[in-house]
């Protein structure tokens, strides 16, 4: 069936020729329309498409070949050196590592926590739509204010945290948590967390509430209890919607930028320099634009690495 | 196998509007093995009180007792009941021997008996080439079938079925209402059934429970309830095209008690006339007890065809009788043009006459 439209097609625009010989002339512009209608109503979005992504991107791997800093604002053709001195250096390795920590820990969190709370609120009791409400603040706060209010908290001279924590006698002294290489870590990581985690509980309610009622009746009458509803009901109803949640988290917090940078810098002692901030530090601390390029061109083939990994697994799962 | 008895069963849904009375005062015995179905229009509570007698809803009061024994406070899974759902409610994600076996894992039935019992199952609703299977993968009535083994599998005292048919086509659904009805015969299991299509209730069940607005309007037969309607909701409800129903008066007159209304008289037989009452009421005949008769003939009622519809075997004649509208049912071979004159007789023996004419007017015998 499908090939009987081409094939249609073609026979129209040849009766159009019989005609012409006819004497109906036609316009060279209605045959041009006629032909590739098509492609030009497909051309706006296309372009669109080239210029707002292909041509940046291509244009950040062109960079990664050259050498740019102030001093040579040209850029001197370098090949794949900037690659070799990537590879070749002990920091980008460790930023990889931490990026990679970085991006497991706050989706995992974020995954498990959203969840939690998505699964709470989606119980009846006085007040939850308030609730409902005031568990998005978080994500809908500037990062910015976010910042300084976790600065604040972590703050080790009158941060509200280490005053807790002393009065009720958990700590004899006050714990600089941004300034020691363990601690800064993970509370980066918590503020990772508590920022995004909104976003997963808001997908996993949506998701949690088209779930059909008597799915979860039939199983009490089949004789399971709640926790096997959770586990034989609800996990499985969820679970093409955490896949995607994964998906989507990772790719983001993995190039996430801001949380870390404006929160440690990457530090201390580069307990906290990802993928993101070592570029920044060498596109616009160092000024080698063509290293941080090619940083960013392998944090890119990274995640697509990580997407076809995802997709492959999905198409198994399908079949 | 169980004996069911609902006692004074009653349910109040509150919620920020207001109270809605979905059930009031229901009693009722079932025997075991016995087949009852409870009919009525949407909304009258045929899902709560199935759902009481599940358990997953609780009665704001009264008791659901199976074999004599109060259960109204047990959890489902403790009632030995099953239950199958109108959209059949199959577990999306498992295979169709999952769904099967689900339930009797949860209750710890050793491995090989549970297979066992799967090969039973899928022998009897012929659904073992499915086994395999996602629901999604099956059709309505594979599901439905499905369903019903998940239900059977794990040989219930009580078997409740909330409107299993009406996802399924016309001709399926004649097709699965008699597998049912051999199902019922094979198994001899107590089944409470939940419909509102009245010909699925009249050829499936033992006893029908017929009920309006959360209120018990009538138990019997499939015959006791089609032929001897207790109020004029039940009459109207059973039987397709439905009773015509005229409202009019009773009076005595010459010893006799007549019914009339505008164009109408009729004698009431005596029986129900010995009750003596008079004053307003209904009477009502199924379209199958008005005959046409020759013209002249004594006690015929003049009236004229307004419209004729051919449904397969018979035929539907809506007719006009002194602003009354009566449909008449009669053979396909009975044509009447519309305008026609016809003279209509009332079979005497299977009028029906109701005191009043609300819903609840009750049936005069
Ligand atoms: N959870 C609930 N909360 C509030 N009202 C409810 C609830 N469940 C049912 N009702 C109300 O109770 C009444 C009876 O409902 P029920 O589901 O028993 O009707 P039904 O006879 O099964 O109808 P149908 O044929 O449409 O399935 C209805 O008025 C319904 O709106
Ligand atoms: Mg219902």
């Amino acid at each position: 069936m499908a090939s009987d439209t081409p094939q249609g097609a073609v026979r129209t625009f040849e009766d159009g020729a019989v005609r012409e010989r006819a004497g109906a002339a036609r316009t060279l512009a209605s045959t041009l329309l006629d032909r590739h209608l098509g492609i030009i109503l497909l051309l706006p979005s296309a372009l669109t498409f080239l210029v707002l992504l292909v041509f940046p991107l291509a244009y950040g791997i062109y960079t990664s070949f050259f050498e740019r800093h102030v001093l040579d604002p040209e850029g001197t053709w370098v090949g794949l050196g900037n690659y070799v001195w990537l590879f070749t250096n002990p920091n980008f390795w460790h930023s990889l590592l931490i990026s990679t920590f970085w991006a497991g820990a706050t989706v995992g969190l974020q995954i498990v926590l959203g969840t939690a709370v998505a699964l709470l609120l989606h119980q009846s009791f006085q007040g939850r739509s308030l609730v409902r409400g005031l568990v998005l603040f978080p994500y809908m706060m500037p990062v910015v204010s976010v910042i300084l209010v976790w600065m604040l908290l972590y703050n080790a001279l009158y941060g509200v945290i280490n005053y807790v924590l002393v009065q009720t006698g958990i700590v004899s002294r006050p714990i600089a948590w941004l300034s020691q290489p363990d601690s800064a870590f993970w509370s980066v990581v918590f503020v990772g967390v508590w920022k995004y985690f909104p976003f997963v509980v808001v997908i996993v309610l949506a998701r949690l509430q088209v779930i059909p009622q008597d799915l979860y009746e039939a199983a009490r009458i089949d004789g399971a209890g709640p926790i096997a509803r959770f586990f034989d009901i609800t996990l499985p109803q969820l679970r093409d919607v955490l896949l995607v949640v994964a998906l989507l988290r990772t790719i983001f917090m993995f190039n996430n930028f801001e949380i870390v940078f404006l929160l440690t810098g990457g530090g201390p002692l580069r307990a906290t320099m990802t993928l993101p901030i070592l570029v920044y530090e060498q596109a616009f601390g160092v000024y080698e634009l063509g290293r941080g390029s090619a940083i960013a061109v392998v944090m890119f083939f990274i995640l697509i690495a990580v997407m076809s990994v995802y997709f492959a697994f999905l198409r198994k799962e399908n079949d | 196998m169980a004996t069911v008895r609902l006692d004074r069963l009653h349910k109040e849904f509150r919620s920020i509007g207001g109270a809605v009375h979905a059930l009031r005062d229901l009693t009722l015995d079932i025997a075991d093995g016995e087949f009852v179905s409870l009919v009525g229009p949407s909304g009258c509570g045929k899902s709560t009180a199935l759902r009481i007698i599940a358990g997953l809803e609780t009665p704001t009061s009264g008791r659901v007792l199976f074999d004599g024994q109060d259960i109204t406070g047990l959890e489902p899974r403790d009632r030995n009941i099953a239950m199958v759902f109108q959209s059949y409610a199959l577990y999306p994600h498992m295979s169709v021997r999952q769904n099967l076996e689900y339930g009797l894992r949860k209750r710890g039935v050793p491995r090989e008996e549970r297979e066992r019992k799967v090969a039973a199952i899928g022998a009897m609703l012929q659904i073992t080439p499915l086994f395999d299977r996602r629901p999604r993968q099956l059709s309505g009535g594979q599901r439905q079938r499905v369903a019903l083994g998940r239900a059977l599998i794990r040989d219930p005292a009580v078997f409740l079925l909330d409107e299993p048919l009406s996802n399924l086509d016309a001709k399926l659904r004649v097709h699965m209402r008699a597998e049912l009805a051999a199902l019922h015969q094979k198994v001899r299991t107590t089944m409470i059934y939940v419909t509102h299509d009245q010909l699925e209730a009249m050829t499936l069940s033992d006893r029908i429970i017929v009920m309006n607005h959360g209120v018990m309007q009538q138990v019997g037969t499939p015959e006791e309830v089609y032929s001897r309607p207790a109020n004029r909701f039940v009459a109207e409800f059973i039987g397709t095209p439905s009773m015509n129903m005229i409202e009019g008066t009773l009076r005595p007159e010459g010893g006799r008690l007549l019914f009339s209304a505008p164009g109408i008289t009729v004698p009431v037989p005596p029986a129900a006339a010995r009750q003596g009452t008079t004053g307003q009421a209904t009477l009502g005949i199924r379209p199958e007890d008005i005959s046409l008769v020759p013209p002249g003939t004594p006690g015929a009622i003049p009236a004229q065809v307004t419209v004729s519809e051919l449904a397969g075997a018979e035929r539907f004649h809506f007719i006009a009788l002194n602003g009354h509208s009566v449909i008449v049912r009669t053979p396909a071979a009975t044509v009447l043009h519309p305008g026609e004159t016809v003279a209509l007789g009332l079979d005497p023996e299977r009028l029906h006459l109701f005191s009043g004419a609300g819903e609840d007017a009750a049936a005069i015998r």
